[in-house]
């Protein structure tokens, strides 16, 4: 990284920006295009579960999500959020072709989350947090629950992605994962804070990994 | 693999569903619903429904039809008392009596009775505009005693009469029977034309609550999707009424309750349909509850547009499954609305907020061709509109005062608007777009323009 290096004080936010630029090496460590050095869910999800990603803004948590599209294509994909701040075009650079997925922009985002699932039409459920409203739990206890039954009686998976964690004791959860991005390199860091079943992918995925 | 009658020349199917109490509505629907096996259909109501498959035999095998046609006949009939019967002939009179006198399978052997199949066997005596008088039933009981006396005993006897005496003895019509009879003469064709709309009303004899009501709504919608299937239509709008009991305290205008859906896409199937129904009703319904018990049931398809329905793939479920989504997609716009509800369909525009569009969801192998425009890394989050920021030393400072470092940054890269909408109101802009890190390594997306540094998505 790059330290920025100010001889005299800029006066616009446009001369401080040509500062920074003239200050900041090309090709730094930190832009350069990684690729996922893991298998991340090769193996897919448990049917039936409910997943967390979690971590602060900027971690990486979409990422990790459409990489798992990515490697999984033949699932179909509804991608629910109140305030839909998603940009569909980094989808098809994140190699998830945009024909199977089905967008929906809700507050009432159980209501949308349980019709998708009773449909039986999707094989995963993203529910994303929006940018506006990361620090509030998306989801209660009882409707986790009611979530987790209903993905259960339509063999789907719900990933829930949301900034602040839900207490790890939370049941209905069968993997809870927490994103972090390394400052210095840009690497995208998973941590399994929650893992209920008896798959051996627990086992391949450590718990510092990076993109 | 069944048997083909294309080598038999059996093409002529009555479908024959006895004394059924169908009403001619009803029983029309049924005749509408068989369109999809051929598209030459007749009918003698409300004993038959004939099907000439002539050109359509390498579609269906034999017992394939018969039981398509008796699933399809149970969900007509109110009870499965009626026999249902499937008859394949040569012909539209013999087909029919067969059906009627199942005991034999050869034509000479049917009853003297069958004869008057052979005379009209597209109108029978009880139809509304009946070929003949019942006075002038030819094959009387008293003229069969008189056959009988004269040692006949069954159709093959009568075919065995000499014409030539036939005339002066039993009329010019027993002329046309034994020609019939012999395949010297054909039967007309009477074509059934389906009637426009459909409408159906179902009576409720005794109290039910709402969930009956779709029970029996089920039943009506089943009907009404099958007759659409025939005609290779889809239901685009529909109209419900239920009724209540006319007291003395309820308004008139609170009698009749209708509700007219136009569905969000177009609806072949009667769960994808159903859904969308009960959601709607029943959140009217607990709102504003029924002040009388219910006493009718009607449903009317007031608009349909073409849509062939799925050919079934035993070993490919994309057909069923895109009903579902039809289904799924229909109820989720109908309660969120269709701007909320879509399918992103990339264009080529280089402003990022103009790149993408959104799509009403449709069948996916109608889905337009992609656009392939080559980017540089894109934010997978963005803000529906650029948020002004400033950069101050060596801090990237937001309109609500909160500071975050900058650790470096990449770019630019430059995008400008296209100047050839300048014509359509679109302002020329040129941004030079950034990625900046920032904090504890998260990276945002801003640009500049016109001076000004706005910060437009997060690498999330």
């Amino acid at each position: 990284m790059v330290r920025l290096a100010f001889n005299k004080t800029p006066q616009t936010s446009a001369e401080t920006l040509s500062v920074i630029q003239s200050s900041f090496k090309k090709g730094s460590e930190f832009f350069q295009k990684k690729k996922l050095s893991f298998s991340f869910l090769k193996e897919g999800l448990p049917l039936g579960s409910l997943m967390e990603v979690c971590g602060p803004a900027g971690a990486g948590k979409t990422e990790v999500v459409l990489k798992f599209l990515s490697e999984h294509p033949e699932l179909r994909v509804a991608w629910i959020e109140e305030n839909l701040s998603i940009y569909p075009t980094a989808f098809e650079q994140n190699k998830v072709s945009l024909q199977r997925v089905l967008f929906v922009e809700t507050s009432r985002y159980l209501w949308a989350v349980l019709q998708i699932l009773k449909s039986q039409a999707f094989g995963i459920v993203v529910l994303s947090a929006s940018i506006s409203n990361r620090h509030s739990d998306l989801l209660d206890e009882i409707e986790r629950r009611r979530i987790q039954i209903a993905a259960e009686k339509a063999s789907a998976s719900v990933i829930v992605i949301d900034e602040s964690t839900t207490s790890q004791g939370s049941w209905p959860f069968t993997v809870q994962l927490y994103v972090t991005r390394c400052r210095t390199t840009g690497r995208v860091h998973l941590q399994v804070l929650r893992y209920r079943g008896a798959r051996q992918w627990e086992k391949a995925l450590p718990i510092a990994n990076g993109i | 693999m069944g048997k083909s009658f294309a080598d038999r020349k059996r093409n002529l199917v009555c479908f024959f569903l006895g004394n059924s109490t169908l009403d001619r509505v009803r029983f029309e629907a049924l005749a509408t619903a068989c369109f999809r096996f051929t598209p030459k259909v007749a009918i003698r109501f409300p004993e038959a429904v004939f099907l000439d498959i002539r050109g359509c035999e390498g579609l269906f095998s034999e017992e394939g039809l018969v039981l398509r046609l008796k699933i399809l006949g149970k969900r007509f009939l109110d009870s499965s008392t009626f026999p249902i019967r499937v008859q394949f002939a040569e012909d539209v009179p013999t087909a029919l009596a067969l059906a009627r006198y199942p005991v034999s399978s050869v034509k000479r052997e049917l009853p003297l009775e069958a004869l008057s199949d052979f005379d009209c066997p597209f109108k029978g005596f009880e139809d509304e505009k009946p070929l003949f008088k019942a006075e002038d039933r030819l094959f009387s009981k008293d003229f069969q005693q008189v056959l009988g006396k004269l040692g006949l005993r069954n159709v093959g006897d009568f075919m065995d009469l000499p014409v030539k005496s036939l005339a002066a003895r039993l009329g010019k019509r027993a002329v046309e029977i034994n020609a019939r009879l012999h395949g010297h003469l054909g039967t007309p064709w009477i074509a059934f034309q389906p009637q426009e709309r459909y409408l159906e009303k179902v009576a409720l004899d005794e109290e039910v609550q709402l969930e009956s009501v779709f029970f029996i709504l089920k039943g009506v919608i089943d009907r009404a999707m099958a007759r659409l299937r025939g005609l290779a239509q889809r239901a685009n709008r529909v109209a419900i009424e239920l009724q209540v009991r006319r007291f003395s305290v309820i308004r008139a205008e609170d009698v009749v309750r209708r509700w007219e859906i136009e569905l969000p896409v177009p609806q072949g199937s009667t769960s994808g349909l159903l859904g969308i129904l009960r959601e709607r009703i029943s959140f009217d319904v607990d709102q504003n509850p029924f002040l009388a018990p219910l006493e009718q049931v009607s449903f009317e398809v007031l608009e349909t547009i073409p849509g062939r329905g799925p050919q079934l793939d035993f070993f490919n479920k994309k057909e069923e499954e895109e009903e579902k989504w039809n289904s799924l997609v229909g109820r989720l716009i109908d309660h969120l609305g269709k701007e909320n509800v879509f399918i992103a369909q990339p264009v080529h525009r280089y402003l990022p907020e103009y790149s993408w569009k959104k799509q009403r969801w449709q069948s996916q192998s109608k889905m337009e061709d992609r656009a392939d425009i080559p980017l540089a890394s894109r934010p997978l989050r963005i803000l529906k509109k650029p948020e002004a920021v400033q950069i101050e030393n060596r801090f990237l400072v937001f309109p609500d005062g909160k500071k975050v470092r900058i650790l470096g940054f990449d770019g630019p890269e430059r995008i400008d608007s296209e100047w050839w909408r300048n014509a359509e109101g679109e302002e020329n802009q040129t941004r030079d777009y950034y990625r900046i890190v920032v904090g504890e390594g998260q990276i945002y997306w801003v640009f500049l323009s016109n001076s000004q540094i706005f910060l437009h998505g997060y690498f999330d």
